[in-house]
């Protein structure tokens, strides 16, 4: 006999004619199945004892009112969606919530704590030995930038005032999309001698 | 009903038809709505009319019984569990087979006479089923006692609780072979006790 699959179910592939009986009379068999069934049971005499040996019992079952012994008495829940399931399957007592909450907060904050960047980028050996120079030039040019206006500049110092505001980057726009957010040690060690000689000649001059 | 069906009337039962019903039993069976009757004369109709077609190999024996069915069914269908009403309609309809067949090898006026006689006794008949019926009863609560917790789990969710098997089979955690193979094994350790494993005559 050629079993076709009942309903759309892969599980039991090839399912006995006492499956397909049961089914049948439950009236979970439906589609190509249920037809399929149904032709054959019409030319099947053994198909169709099966069929009225299980209707008969299946009957007398639905006849009886029937008061059910434990473990039936355990109350069934109504059939969950797939989100409910997956709620559930992942239930977990408060205490492991609290744990879960804790670890992941320890995680963020480690998370952050290695994404900010808190000291300037790695300095190579190299730029170490160059800074000193670094900040004598940068101190020097800023000096001849800072000159009166009626004194000549040299060629590489001269200030092009016609220029575009988008041919002038600002400092912060050089530094974009670049991963160094804090100044150069050339320029910190710089800063630091121009605001200790401008302090001295405070004094003096006020002294 | 549907409209190419007329409603089964009283008048159209078989004059001997009431004895076959007596596992049903006649007192106090309730109805069903004219709604639920329409919608299993739809699902099991064409299929149980095909097999009874089969069974006694006319198309009007087989009219007469499917009718002689679907009147049981607006009689006292309501005394039979949603889940279980296309089983006890096939039942009803494999008993009314038997009984025409039974008819056709006796004669039919022996079985006239022995109309007459049941007609005459017919208080005492419904007395007697009403007995059959709750003996019948017992026994099928006492036979489901005996069953395994797995087996009367698989009954009690589809019988009484009409789920499917699928359903069944997800709120178990279980195959859906597995549940179809404890509900099949419960009902053959059901018909054992209850001796329906006669075959058709």
């Amino acid at each position: 006999m050629n079993h076709q699959p009942f309903d759309d179910s892969p599980s039991v592939p090839n399912s006995s004619d006492a499956d397909r009986c049961l089914l049948y009379l439950c009236g979970d068999l439906l589609g190509e199945p249920l037809r399929d069934f149904e032709e054959q049971l019409v030319v099947d005499p053994q198909l169709q004892n099966e069929l009225t040996q299980q209707a008969a019992v299946l009957a007398h079952l639905g006849e009886t009112p029937i008061s059910w012994q434990t473990p039936c008495d355990v109350p069934i829940e109504p059939l969950a969606t797939s989100a409910e399931s997956f709620a559930r399957q992942w239930s977990m007592p408060p205490w492991a919530w609290g744990c879960v909450g804790v670890a992941a907060t320890v995680w963020l904050a480690a998370w952050l704590f290695w994404q900010t960047p808190t000291s300037p980028l790695p300095v190579t050996q190299e730029e170490t030995m160059d800074t000193p120079r670094l900040a004598v030039a940068w101190l020097e040019a800023r000096d001849l930038v800072s000159r009166s206006s009626d004194e000549e500049l040299p060629d590489g110092f001269a200030i092009d005032s016609n220029a575009s505001p988008e041919s002038n980057p600002s400092p912060w726009e050089a530094f974009a999309g670049s991963s160094a957010t804090a100044p150069p040690d050339w320029m910190v060690a710089a800063l630091s001698a121009m605001e200790t000689t401008e302090q001295a000649s405070t004094e003096t001059a006020d002294g | 009903m549907s409209s190419s069906k007329s409603s089964p009337e009283p008048t159209d039962r078989l004059p001997e038809a009431d004895w076959l019903f007596e596992e049903s039993g006649d007192q106090a069976c309730p109805g069903l709505a004219a709604s639920e009757v329409d919608r299993l004369y739809a699902e099991v109709g064409p299929g149980l009319r095909a097999f009874l077609r089969s069974l006694l190999g006319s198309e009007a024996d087989a009219a007469d019984c499917l009718q002689e069915c679907f009147a049981a069914l607006v009689q006292r269908g309501g005394q039979c569990k949603p889940a279980a009403r296309k089983a006890w309609l096939y039942t009803i309809g494999r008993n009314q087979a038997a009984w025409l067949i039974r008819r056709r090898q006796a004669g039919q006026r022996a079985l006239q006479t022995a109309s007459h006689n049941r007609r005459m006794s017919n208080d005492n008949h419904d007395a007697a089923s009403a007995i059959l019926k709750n003996e019948r009863q017992a026994q099928v609560q006492a036979a489901v006692r005996r069953l395994s917790p797995e087996q009367q789990l698989v009954v009690k969710l589809r019988i009484d609780d009409d789920f499917t098997f699928r359903e069944i089979a997800l709120q178990l955690q279980i195959p859906l072979g597995t549940a179809l193979s404890r509900m099949r094994a419960a009902l053959k350790c059901l018909a054992e006790e209850l001796n329906e494993t006669q075959d058709m005559p």
